[in-house]
């Protein structure tokens, strides 16, 4: 049991630091892994080859690992909520409605000729979030059925994307370029700055939901067994859809909306873990999320370089198929 | 109600319902330590409604809930996790949770902020699980159980919480009959060994008679009743709770027999000594309506007579055959197309030998078919 909980961390770990390596190492201009190390130490190379790995690569690998956590762990505290292993940011309508919050707010204050912070498209992302999330739970009052919960998250992100979609045509050009890059979905372009603030931002919360585990192990037996064993659900569940809009909410504002990462790493980690114990599963999702966020980024920027994918067309080539198994799988078993 | 004495579990005038809606109102109930109370009623009564209640995961609307002498709204969230532990009819989904894990969630209560279980915690879930009989299955994927031996692991689970109070709502319902009385000696044994309080609800009137030491009948918005099993078990308000017909309730065994055939009786019936109840239910499945006699009334056929028969010739228990009766069955007899006798006359006493001389005077204008079941 331990064990296989050993085995799959450290297989999470080793393929992390290989993949990481790689996404520095791969791209238009090929870096051998020993002038890496070396350029690391010493600082001895080339100053465009230094520029491109300290300027681009390494924040954008950094970005892709410590977002593709997140995003993982979103999905993880979601489909804990639901009890059910096909919710997520993204089918939700949670990352759609961060989407359509930040490119409001880029809009309007780029035609202002302000610049936003961090923190600004943070906050910004988290109230679209909450409001998409506020949206899906009002319904999951009236609507028992999950599946009919998951149509009506996915039809929230089909309107929240034709609003950001028109938001972005009709905006003025110059700035928006960028902008319909990302709301594509993209690691490209990020700055030390960002990645500043979203390790800080995702680590304090990884922090606090792993500090959440008891509270979530109960919850998993369901609501009358967990308030009988002296949980208070109400604001369990309150903190864990804040916890998981959050962490969604950071996610897209960094890279935009990035789909099937949420929904299918935790199912992954769950069959390779055989377990559902939550300090586990949260760290294996967040490893897992890391690793497959990494993988994908470097196909988007490889496969056909020098045009890059974006990071969902990738996601969703393995991920649909994942939420496929997972819904035959289900089906068998029910 | 006896003031004086130590109830560990006591309702006051409960009032209990969602919200504007009242289910359930003026609920009196007692439970001592160690002693079994079963809740039941027809479906939705209120009983789960009352349960949820008790159990503070719904508010009352009135009235206080009493345990061990204090209110219990006043105790923490932690404090009622210690003292009451439940059984739910919600399933419990996982996918990969073991019986190990499933069990030692009800250390909850007493494990830090990291849930990790100390020395005392696995100590406590070992032997549970030992009580409980499921230790074989410790590792055994908890989904992978049948509905038996699922609800013993829940019934582990909630010992683990170290309950002085225990509620479960309808456990014997998804069970088979080995699994339902296996399940229920536990409870019973466990109850007693250690001391809880027990509040169980359940449809299975015929089991509540056999493991309550209280019953209490919820129907049509209060406590109908509420006693001694024999007491509120009596056949006039089961039928009544239950939309049962007249006489079809057996209280003796908690069962209710199914519909009498109509029409005019031709068939009459001679049986005695439980040796006619078969041959009455075969009548009842081609819905031909009969009259039987003469049975006593402790015999064992008696209840399924008075449920399915429509006459019973009957004589006071323990009482001698009298010539009125034999009248009465000559009567009965002369109306009669077929006659049949399920008594094996010769292994039976002096009464026996009564009947017999009558059916011998019946023979001889009438043909008897013997049915002989046992």
């Amino acid at each position: 049991m331990r064990k296989r909980s050993h085995i799959v961390i450290g297989t999470l770990v080793f393929l992390c630091m290989v993949l990481f390596l790689c996404n520095i190492a791969i791209g238009t201009v090929y870096i051998s892994i020993s002038d890496l190390f070396a350029m690391l130490k010493g600082g001895v190379g080339l100053a465009t080859q230094k520029e491109i790995i300290l300027e681009i690569r390494l924040p954008r690998a950094i970005a892709a690992g410590v977002l593709g956590g997140g995003l993982a762990l979103s999905g993880y505290l979601l489909q804990t909520f639901f009890h059910n292993p096909i919710a997520g940011p993204f089918v939700l309508g949670i990352s759609s409605g961060a989407k359509l919050s930040v490119a409001a707010m880029l809009i309007i204050f780029l035609q202002r000729g302000l610049s936003v912070g961090s923190v600004g498209m943070i906050l910004a992302a988290f109230f679209g979030a909450m409001l998409s999330m506020g949206i899906v739970l009002i319904f999951s009052v009236f609507v028992e059925k999950m599946g009919t919960l998951i149509i009506a998250g996915i039809m929230i992100s089909y309107i929240c994307s034709a609003i950001t979609e028109c938001m972005i045509t009709f905006a003025e050009d110059s700035n928006i370029v960028n902008l319909h890059h990302w709301s594509q979905g993209s690691f490209s372009g990020t700055s030390w700055e960002h990645v500043r603030s979203m390790t800080v931002l995702i680590g304090v919360t990884f922090l606090f939901v792993i500090a959440m585990g008891k509270s979530i192990a109960a919850y998993q037996l369901g609501e009358g067994y967990a308030q009988s064993l002296g949980l208070s659900v109400i604001r369990f569940r309150v903190t864990l859809v804040i916890f998981s809009s959050l962490l969604a909410a950071c996610v897209t504002a960094y890279a935009g909306p990035i789909s099937f990462v949420g929904i299918a790493v935790p199912n992954v980690v769950r069959f390779c873990l055989r377990s559902e114990k939550p300090v586990p599963m949260m760290v294996c999702s967040f490893l897992g999320g890391a690793v497959s966020c990494l993988g994908c980024d470097l196909l988007a920027r490889v496969a056909f370089a020098p045009t890059e994918l974006s990071i969902s067309t990738v996601t969703a080539i393995f991920g649909a198929p994942i939420v496929l198994w997972i819904m035959l799988r289900r089906r068998k078993e029910s | 109600m006896e003031e004086n004495k130590k109830w560990h579990f006591r309702t006051e005038e409960l009032c209990v319902g969602y919200g504007q809606q009242q289910v359930l109102a003026q609920v009196n109930l007692q439970v001592e330590a160690g002693e079994i109370l079963t809740l039941i009623g027809p479906n939705g009564a209120g009983k789960t409604t009352l349960l949820k209640t008790m159990i503070g995961q719904l508010p009352a609307l009135e009235g206080v809930v009493y345990v061990n002498q204090r209110a219990y709204e006043d105790f923490s969230a932690k404090e009622k996790a210690k003292e009451t532990a439940v059984v739910l009819t919600t399933p419990i989904r996982t996918e990969y949770m073991t019986v190990e894990e499933v069990v030692a969630m009800g250390r909850y209560p007493y494990t830090g902020r990291f849930g990790v279980l100390g020395s005392r915690d696995k100590k406590i879930i070992e032997e549970v699980m030992e009580q409980t009989h499921i230790l074989q299955w410790k590792w055994h994927n908890y989904q992978n159980l049948s509905d038996g031996q699922k609800q013993r692991v829940l019934l582990a689970r909630a010992l683990c919480q170290e309950p002085k109070l225990l509620i479960l709502d309808e456990p014997t319902s998804y069970l088979d009959l080995g699994y339902k009385v296996a399940f229920l000696s536990l409870l019973q044994k466990l109850a007693r060994q250690k001391e809880m309080a027990v509040i169980v609800s359940m449809h299975e009137l015929d089991l509540a008679l056999r493991i309550a030491d209280q019953i209490a009948c919820v129907y049509q918005g209060k406590i109908q009743s509420f006693g001694l099993a024999e007491e509120v078990c009596e056949a006039e308000l089961m039928e009544q709770c239950y939309g049962l017909p007249k006489d079809s309730y057996i209280q003796n065994y908690g069962t209710a027999e199914l519909n009498k055939p109509e029409g005019e009786p031709s068939i009459f019936v001679f049986g005695g000594a439980g040796t006619a109840t078969p041959f009455y239910r075969q009548l009842q499945r081609t819905q031909q309506a009969f009259r039987t006699g003469i049975l006593w009334e402790e015999d064992l056929d008696y209840p399924v007579a008075k449920a399915l028969a429509e006459e019973v010739i009957s004589l006071p228990a323990f009482s001698p055959l009298t010539e009125e009766a034999l009248q009465k069955v000559r009567e009965v007899l002369a109306v009669s197309r077929e006659i049949y006798c399920t008594l094996p006359l010769e292994r039976y006493g002096i009464h026996a030998k009564k009947i017999g001389i009558l059916l011998e005077e019946v023979e001889r204008k009438k043909k008897i078919i013997k049915v002989y079941q046992f």
